[in-house]
């Protein structure tokens, strides 16, 4: 199958602290404006207010239906309204034809949820799903524009801190690429809360001035908060409703430093390999691109590594290619930066002007590149935008003027995509896949409570030492199934191997740890150490860094379908030509809070079984990967599909299962599964559920996917659906035993 | 139970029954002013066990004069925020920012010199 190479926007929606719109931020971005000024809406305890970049007069309440708004976000807020701009500049409406929506995050709603986070903790007893809470999951931003302005065919929410905005969009043009959307709409949204602003505070990487990017006397970054989205659809499609398109989103890449939680390669070799990737798979040479919106976002460590990386990147073409950083403008936007970033260079191709790095006026003699410091009129035929984030997951977007150059090389999608190694950390034990088909097994219900994990058995724990008990889980599986799929990890050949993983929460008993130390000590006394924990895709992060992983990583949230959509994720990119092998899979920790709220709160599940928690993961490889370093697959992913509504028909084109030898695999029992089963010959089938071993947790159908691949490999199965529920989404991938 | 443990623990999760509701605690804070060398020396060694989780060391593993950072101790940039946040936490005495910090984060004994100078201040 070859790729459909071009990917179109259409659209674009932007909230910035400079505008609420795409043009009018923009016309102040090109003004050279800033939106940096004293931080107003919140105070911390024990500092005085420093500053920001914010989105003034901006409340949840806008957006949210009549008497809901407490359950909504500021967040959420920046999201509609920049998503509804993006949809209306494109001419789409999600009720009239199918759409699909990913959504780019680090904190959602924690701002409106972070004060009754500490004071819950003071009083256990009182802890009760309260409507305040359900801003507080990773995915109820998405949730909440399905909400706003759905409905949305198939939606994903993804965290790779800093790019996750720029992650979402790669997600995206890979769903176009491989055929599987006609339209997208993609990228990030960010509110300012306490627990960030204490958090970069405490990394000492705020700066009391406006910022300066690439400036020798820059001192750190401003916050800022915001929203943009793109509105991506492959040419024909475009074309045959006659839309308008903006630009091309020509190339794309996502790699991992697999370096250090906080701080980037000093060097920029990563960075720079993940440019000329994404240069290359647009088809383009240095030589073409005339634009860079840097990451830039002035603190010291990233300025200089990005200028070594542009550097090393563009070679001789580095005196001339145009960069520039917005943040000097917007702050940091953080999970927004990206989309934000890329609908920047979009419209300087647009418009053909280049935007300023506002702040800079000595340049750093370690920082030597073309920057521009006053905004002009240029020819601008292709654009990158740089993403940097925490954990070390770069991202990259090459944008190009429509017809500037010939139609990209095509890229191959892979023939097949096999697993060849799987493990799960939990009740039973640390697992490899073929281990872990105990829990399909007649047994005993777990204990209820945490798992000993034994993590001195698994891991290296002077090497561990920054890991906490999510990031711990997330490796020991991760490590567990590549041992299992014979991985030789740190060596060159895992240069191309990734991680998906995530929880439905995040760190919620480390958030609160932390915000409760922050109200009771003063904000001065935020940990350093404990804030990068926080981040959702801080576990996978960890886990690439201790593991040497450079492919894919990135943090997805979907409830207690997080791991399923891992997998579905894993393979998708995967199939889009990404990386060559991606763990995917979920951890998941045992919490009084999500025990009691925030799981009771989100999940419809009322009848429950002993709560327990664990990690899974499972190894997905391309068949030509696995073929060539002479790994045997356990299993062959025949199918996959997911949706979000309540799944009716969501099996409608699924392969027939097989007489007396299928299985349907899930988490916990639940009798939601009756609706995407209903009609389908998938509903006859027996079904197996593993909480009854594993315990009940959110991370339940990881376990149930991982046993799955066991009933394949051992012959116990010759087809498995594995089906993973949370509320209105479902993920299903059905597994076969490889047979080339 | 003692913060320190707590955010020991919430980092590293070295228990796996952790239970911030149960464990939650807050340290005295009034500084300890009619210390010695050897006291701060054996407070400040425990700290940085603790709270830079040295997994294996013990803090009599600690060397006084030994480098901290790089191919001694291995520690980095990350630790000496964390460990400059300790120390005003437990002692009182705040490490200045920046290029400020390098001579006293030089080794333990330097350490301990900067945190009495300051206190006897």
């Amino acid at each position: 199958m070859t790729i459909t190479p071009r990917v179109w926007v259409t659209g674009i929606g932007v909230v910035s602290p400079l505008a609420r719109g795409a043009a009018a931020t923009m016309d102040r971005i090109l003004a050279g404006d800033r939106a940096i000024g004293r931080l107003s809406l919140f105070e911390l305890p024990g500092v005085a207010p420093g500053l920001a970049a914010e989105v003034a007069d901006l409340r949840a309440a806008e957006v949210a239906p009549p008497g809901e708004d407490l359950g909504w976000s500021r967040t959420d807020a920046m999201a509609v309204h920049a998503a509804r701009e993006a949809l209306a500049h494109a001419g789409v409406d999600p009720r009239r034809s199918p759409l699909d929506l990913i959504v780019g995050g680090t904190t959602a709603g924690m701002f409106e949820t972070e004060a009754t986070l500490a004071a819950l903790s003071r009083d256990p007893a009182a802890i009760a799903p309260l409507q305040q809470m359900l801003s507080h999951p990773l995915s109820s931003t998405a949730d909440h524009l399905r909400a706003a302005m759905g409905p949305f065919r198939r939606v994903r929410t993804v965290c790779s801190a800093c790019s996750s905005g720029a992650n979402a969009i790669l997600l995206a043009a890979s769903w176009i690429r491989s055929g599987r959307s006609r339209c997208v709409i993609a990228g990030g949204a960010d509110g300012l809360c306490r627990l960030t602003y204490a958090g970069f505070g405490a990394l000492s990487a705020l700066s009391a001035d406006p910022c300066r990017p690439f400036d020798r006397r820059r001192n750190g970054l401003n916050l800022g908060e915001g929203a943009a989205f793109l509105v991506l659809e492959p040419e024909d499609a475009a074309r045959a409703r006659g839309a308008r398109p903006l630009a091309e989103l020509r190339g794309f890449a996502v790699g991992a430093e697999a370096h250090h939680i906080t701080n980037p390669e000093g060097e920029g070799v990563s960075a720079a390999r993940v440019m000329s990737e994404a240069i290359a798979r647009a088809g383009l040479t240095p030589a073409d691109v005339d634009y860079v919106n840097a990451h830039g976002t002035a603190t010291s460590l990233n300025d200089a590594m990005e200028a070594a990386a542009i550097a090393r990147c563009f070679g001789a073409e580095v005196e001339r290619v145009a960069v520039s950083s917005s943040k000097g403008q917007i702050g940091h936007t953080l999970a927004a930066a990206g989309a934000i970033e890329a609908a920047i260079a979009v419209m300087a191709i647009q418009r053909g002007a280049l935007p300023p790095t506002i702040g800079l006026e000595e340049v750093d003699p370690g920082c030597q590149l073309a920057h521009v410091t006053a905004s002009r009129p240029a020819v601008i035929r292709a654009a990158i935008s740089n993403s940097f984030g925490f954990g070390g997951t770069d991202s990259v977007l090459v944008f190009t003027a429509l017809d500037a150059f010939p139609a990209p090389p095509s890229v191959k999608a892979p023939a097949r995509i096999v697993v060849t190694g799987g493990a799960t950390v939990g009740p039973l034990g640390v697992l490899g896949a073929r281990g872990s088909l105990a829990y399909l097994a007649p047994g005993p219900a777990p204990a209820p409570g945490a798992i000993d994990a034994r993590p001195a058995d698994h891991l290296d724990l002077g090497k561990a030492r920054r890991l906490d008990r999510a990031a711990r889980l997330t490796t020991i599986a991760t490590a567990t199934a590549g041992a299992e799929a014979g991985l030789a990890f740190g060596d060159p050949s895992c240069a191309d191997v990734g991680a998906i993983s995530g929880s439905a929460f995040g760190s919620v008993d480390g958030s609160t740890a932390f915000m409760r130390r922050v109200y009771d000590k003063g904000a001065k006394f935020a940990s350093p150490a404990d804030f990068p924990n926080l981040v959702p895709s801080s576990p996978i992060g960890h886990a690439s860094i201790y593991l040497g992983l450079r492919g894919p990583v990135l943090a997805v949230s979907e409830l207690e379908a997080t791991a399923e959509s891992a997998m579905v994720t894993a393979i998708e990119l995967l199939f889009a030509g990404f990386g060559g092998a991606i763990f995917a899979g979920s951890a998941e920790e045992w919490s009084v809070m999500v025990d009691r709220c925030l799981g009771p709160l989100c999940s419809e599940i009322t009848e429950r079984g002993p709560r327990s928690e664990g990690a899974s993961a499972l190894l997905f490889e391309t068949g030509e990967r696995a073929d060539a370093r002479g790994a045997a697959a356990l299993a062959r992913v025949a199918w996959w599909t997911s949706w979000r509504d309540d799944g009716v028909g969501a099996l409608a084109d699924a392969p027939l299962p097989i007489e007396g030898s299928s299985i349907v695999v899930v988490g916990r029992a639940e009798d939601r599964a009756r609706l995407p089963l209903d009609g389908s010959p998938w509903s006859a089938v027996k079904r197996r559920a593993v909480a009854e071993r594993a315990g009940d947790h959110e991370g339940a159908g990881g376990f149930a996917a991982v046993a799955a691949v066991a009933a394949i490999a051992s012959g116990e199965a010759t087809t498995a659906l594995v089906l993973g529920l949370a509320r209105d989404r479902g993920f299903a991938i059905l597994l076969v035993p490889d047979r080339p | 139970m003692a913060w320190n443990g707590l955010a020991y623990q919430a980092r590293i999760g070295a228990r796996e029954t952790w239970r911030p509701w149960l464990l939650y605690g807050l340290r005295d804070t009034s500084y300890p002013h009619h210390m010695d060398a050897a006291d701060v020396r054996k407070q400040l060694k425990e700290l940085m066990v603790s709270e830079l989780n040295l997994e294996g060391k013990a803090p009599s593993d600690i060397d006084d004069a030994g480098p901290l950072f790089g191919d001694g101790l291995g520690l980095d940039s990350l630790d000496a925020l964390q460990l400059a946040m300790t120390i005003e936490e437990s002692f009182g005495v705040r490490i200045p920012d920046g290029a400020e910090a390098r001579p006293i984060f030089a080794s333990v004994n330097a350490i301990v010199e900067y945190i009495l100078q300051t206190m006897a201040g």
